[in-house]
């Protein structure tokens, strides 16, 4: 019997969804073969974000807010980005390697597989410490801030809508690779803006910086609306925020694929690791 | 029409020039110039079901270009391709599940995983239902004799065992063409051999038409029936491997050492190539002159400490196609095709 097109589409999704569960899997089985290194990496990571928030809470034992922030509110944008930056390194290990992986031709493998070669590429590689700020951003979320079941399932939400947001971004970013050559630098450049706006509170910037902010770098959706939703949430906000990583993802896409065509490969020897 | 079409295909990369040193650098910086490489230029094939093709020559002749374009890793600049119907850098993905491939330089096995855990995700990749991947494992496992291979780390492989594996990955999901490239690169001589009968073995057993690159003679001499001679990206020998034997490969490279020295070597079809005290290196022509005679001559003189023995390499080849005046005879392969 002809299954509808919303049929094929959810049989689709399942497949999706599946194939990126297999490959972690894979990555985990494959990162575990190095017990303590995998240990020490996960342990370091929680450890270290929580460094961070505990300089966090110095500053605001002197100051009750910054720029109508709370110490809650830091909380709650480190939380969301340590969960989307952590499944984003922990799942789409490949990421950050986009730009060297076009410009030393080591995309032919995923060209020659029947799955669609960003997302093969992207699930490929697993960073081990993105664990580590996953497992922070949980343990934040659900101890330093109110957390009933409605908070945890936005939370999840957000987390998820800035994660796509963040891999979008770095995707285009990593694409240049296509027409430079050798974009590992602006690559790394452009993800660490990405980073390192996120990690002050949204309301600091003003004017043109903010609009920069919530266009080319979109710092903004990727850690402060999540914020100002877990504040005070809104269905309009919300709907924007997805629509907003729901339409980074498709350019991001679409990019790449186009990019593909000036794709040159190579022979550099490789292994998969 | 043939399973691989391949009509004028050509495929040109712009090369950034730089001159050497500081200056050159700014002036690359400020104001680049490109150079254009033509690295397969206007070939034209018809590859039929079954075949063992050999692409064959030297390096940087535009033999891994091509392969890549027939597997829909590069789009051309110009010209038309079809594999089993399809055009493969349109249609790449429907294209993947027909073809299998492996690249001599590139694993695409998990390097601290078993081999068989990377089968389990091709396997869902290709999404074959468990029963049959079970059965298509067991019986390559057999084929391959992978036995315990299968369950050890890719790391603690040799380069023969993991090359194994890598074929019968590419296996795995029944492909139709099976795309070599550079299989034997880095292996020793009993590897080679070994994976030569295999491929063979999956050509004759489950009707895989075979395409193979390499830029090692005894490559195509072993395996394939038809041999295709690129060369500076342009097809320049279209022809039946018995063909080439017969008119190019009579000769063969012998290498000596002996445990005294000998002060000449005079015999018809033997051209000494290089000699120093007790180490020789001769080009034979076994039509004129046995090996076995020239070895009972050397013996006669001296024992002989070491030998090898060898084709002549693809540039020497070549050389000959070119001194011949045959460069660019395509075509003459039907009595080679099988």
């Amino acid at each position: 019997m002809a299954r509808g097109k919303a049929g094929v589409d959810r049989v689709a999704l399942g497949e999706t969804v599946s194939f990126v569960c297999a490959h972690f899997k894979f990555n985990l089985a494959s990162a575990m073969e190095y017990r303590w290194s995998f240990i020490s990496q996960v342990t370091l990571m929680t450890v270290n974000d929580f460094m961070l928030l505990f300089f966090w809470w110095l500053i605001f034992s002197r100051v009750p807010d910054i720029a109508g922030w709370t110490f809650r509110d830091v909380i709650t944008m480190q939380s969301v980005v340590a969960l989307a930056f952590g499944l984003n390194v922990s799942v789409f290990g490949n990421l950050h390697r986009i730009p060297q992986l076009i410009a030393r031709g080591q995309l032919d493998y995923y060209l020659l597989l029947p799955k669609d070669p960003l997302l093969h590429m992207l699930v490929s590689r697993s960073d081990i410490s993105g664990f580590g700020d996953m497992a922070f951003g949980i343990a934040a979320f659900m101890v330093f801030t109110p957390a009933s079941w409605q908070r945890v399932i936005l939370f999840l939400a957000t987390s998820l809508a800035a994660a796509t947001v963040y891999a979008s971004f770095v995707t285009v970013a990593g694409s240049l690779a296509f027409l430079m050559g050798n974009a590992q630098t602006v690559g790394a450049q452009l993800a660490q803006a990405m980073v390192t706006f996120s990690g002050y509170p949204g309301s600091l910037f003003k004017g043109a910086v903010r609009a920069l902010l919530y266009s080319a770098i979109p710092v903004g959706f990727f850690a402060y609306v999540p914020v100002e939703l877990l504040r005070n949430f809104s269905w309009t906000l919300f709907a924007g925020l997805i629509a907003f990583a729901a339409c980074s993802a498709i350019v991001a896409k679409a990019l790449f694929r186009a990019g593909l065509r000036r794709y040159e490969s190579g022979n550099l020897m490789a292994i998969r690791a | 029409m043939g399973v691989i079409a391949v009509q004028g295909l050509g495929k040109t990369f712009a090369v950034k020039q730089k001159r050497p040193g500081m200056a050159g650098s700014l002036e690359a910086i400020f104001s680049p110039s490109f150079k254009e490489i033509e690295a397969v230029r206007d070939v034209s094939f018809s590859v039929d079901e079954g075949e063992t093709v050999a692409f064959i020559g030297p390096n940087g002749a535009g033999k891994s270009t091509t392969i890549k374009m027939l597997t829909g890793i590069l789009h051309p600049t110009s010209g038309k391709a079809a594999v089993l119907g399809i055009v493969p850098w349109r249609d790449r993905q429907l294209l993947s599940r027909e073809i299998g491939t492996v690249f001599g330089q590139r694993s695409q096995l998990w390097y601290d995983l078993p081999p068989r855990d990377t089968f389990d995700l091709l396997a869902r990749i290709y999404e074959i239902p468990p029963s049959v991947c079970r059965l298509r494992m067991s019986m390559l496992a057999d084929m391959f004799e992978l036995g315990e291979t299968m369950s050890t780390p890719v790391r603690k492989l040799s380069l023969g065992q993991r090359m194994r594996c890598e074929i019968a990955a590419s296996l795995l999901h029944g492909p139709k063409v099976l795309f070599l490239d550079e299989p034997t690169i880095g292996l020793d001589v009993v590897a080679k051999r070994r994976i030569r009968e295999l491929i063979r073995a999956m050509n004759q057993e489950e009707g895989v038409t075979v395409f193979l690159t390499s830029h090692d003679v005894s490559d195509m001499e072993e395996l394939c029936r038809r041999v295709m001679i690129i060369n500076h990206g342009q097809l320049i020998l279209d022809t039946a491997v018995s063909t080439l034997k017969r008119d190019y490969l009579k000769f063969k490279i012998v290498r000596v050492r002996l445990s005294d020295p000998i002060s000449r070597l005079d015999m018809h079809g033997v051209t000494v190539l290089k000699h120093k005290r007790t180490n020789m290196k001769m080009s034979v022509d076994s039509e004129i002159t046995s090996i076995d005679a020239v070895l009972g001559e050397l013996m006669r003189h001296s024992r002989i400490e070491d030998i090898t023995i060898s084709d002549p390499p693809t540039e020497q080849v070549i050389a000959e196609i070119y001194l011949r005046g045959d460069a660019g005879s395509i075509g003459g392969a039907s009595d080679g095709s099988g």
